[in-house]
Formats: structure tokens, sequence, C-alpha cells
């Protein structure tokens, strides 16, 4: 009988597969209006979701307006660079 | 001006003053950056705020490109829409065609983007009342920056009646 060998299970960095926040920015230049149409555009959020992170943005001068897997949040933070909004992707806590 | 929605789903700007003509003609070339490192730096911002330099170095690398070449379409779509403006009886007229939308959108936020940076806009002086013409670079610059900004919401608007949204 032939040796079996179990290869080590790799251990996944938790860098990787713990949500990762997708984060907009403030930015005095860009229309409120366009900002929500973004958001329902690449996110599909409802209007009133749209605005909730819209005006968080405005009066809190951030919003996290995705969590999830790192790859995907790498993809929306290109996407919402794409329509010119100050996005960037963060650790979590 | 005026501005009303075409049978066909797009935009017309009608009786354009030769004045406001000319400032819409500049907004392709506001749009470019032209290596001015505040624009730059807002066109093509860092994807992350930690200390990852190497996601910065590959965003660097292989996103921007990317960026730069949908900026540089939809400016050059915008600008061959205003090349084909015609001088009518009332004034100038330019058609946006609803497949052109998203590409005028792009390129009007990236002027603003650019004027805003090159002239240290901030959110004071994005407030500020216009009164009278503009009496040196910058307040023509805001000039550029509100009326580029009209002209998106209105294509917003557009979109949004279109969508069926209430």
């Amino acid at each position: 009988m032939a040796d079996s060998t179990v290869a080590p299970v790799e251990k996944q960095s938790t860098a990787t597969t713990a949500p990762w926040n997708v984060v907009v920015h403030n930015d005095p230049i860009n229309l409120m209006s366009y900002v929500c149409r973004v958001f329902q555009k690449v996110f599909g959020y409802s209007k009133d979701r749209a605005v909730k992170h819209m005006m968080e943005v405005h009066h809190q001068g951030r919003s996290i307006v995705w969590t999830g897997d790192r790859e995907r949040a790498e993809h929306y933070v290109q996407i919402l660079h794409q329509y010119l909004l100050l996005t960037t992707l963060e650790r979590p806590d | 001006m005026f501005i009303s929605p075409t049978l066909e789903g797009g935009l017309r700007l009608s009786e354009i003053d030769r004045g406001l003509m000319n400032i819409l003609r500049e907004a392709p070339d506001a749009a470019d950056p032209r290596g001015d490192s505040r624009a730059l730096d807002r066109l093509y911002p860092r994807p992350t705020a930690d200390v990852e330099e190497e996601m910065n170095d590959d965003w660097n690398e292989f996103v921007q490109p990317d960026l730069q070449h949908l900026f540089e379409s939809a400016n050059q779509t915008m600008r061959r829409d205003l090349d084909a403006a015609a001088l009518e009886e009332d004034g100038w007229s330019v058609e946006v065609s609803a497949a052109h939308f998203d590409a005028w959108l792009c390129a009007l936020n990236q002027a603003r983007l650019v004027l805003a940076s090159r002239h240290k806009v901030d959110e004071k002086a994005m407030n500020e009342e216009l009164s009278g013409g503009p009496r040196d670079a910058r307040e023509f610059a805001l000039l550029q920056i509100h009326l580029y900004g009209f002209l998106q919401e209105n294509i917003l608007r557009i979109q949004e009646l279109d969508s069926g949204e209430p």
C-alpha cells in the first residue's frame, strides 16, 4: 500500500477573509445628486439608502458604503474611482 | 441658455450666447490635469489610507492607466459633441445623446475637480455668491465649476426620469 500524504491545510490570512470596508470620503465638489446616482447604479441601492450614505458622507465626512471580501471591495473601489468619488479600502477593525 | 429633453431621450442646449458657448468649449481642456500634482492626486487618489504601499503601487501600475483611458475617452466624446455645436438664429445649440450622458457626466466632473484642485476651491468657496462678472481666474474657475455642475444636474434629472424613478 502506498504511503498517503496529507497536504497541510493552508491557513487563510485574516487580511483577505475578514470583511473589508469600502469607504467614500467627502469632497465639496461632487454633487449630492451625482453621488446618490452613483451609489444606486454601482450597488443597486434604493434611492433612500443611497441618500442615507450620501448624507453620511456630507455630514460626517465619510461613509462605509459596502463591506465584504477584499477582492470585491477592491473592485468596487476601482469602479467608484471611475466615477471620481474619493474612495478607499479599509482593513477591518 | 435653454435646456430641454429630446424625443430620443437626449438633451438639447439651445440659445447659448457666444460667451457661454466659449465657457462650454473650455470644459474638455479644463478637465486636463496637465501635470498639476494636486489635480492628478484628485483624479487618481490612493485606494488605501493605510500604509499598504504594495497595493498603492499595484494600483498605479494596473488601475491608473485604465482610469486615464476612461477619462480621456469621456473627454473626447464631450469635445466632439461641442465641436458639432450649431449656430442658429437665436444662438448656439448643442445636442447630447442619451448614449453620451455618462461620458458628459464624467468629463464635466473631471473639469470641476481639476479646476477646484488648481484653484484650491473648498466648501466655503463653493458656497460663495458670484455677483457680477468674474474678476479673476479663480472666480472664473468657480463660474465654470457651477455651470458644469448645472449641466450635470440636468443630465442626472433626465436619467432619473428615464429610469422611471419618482
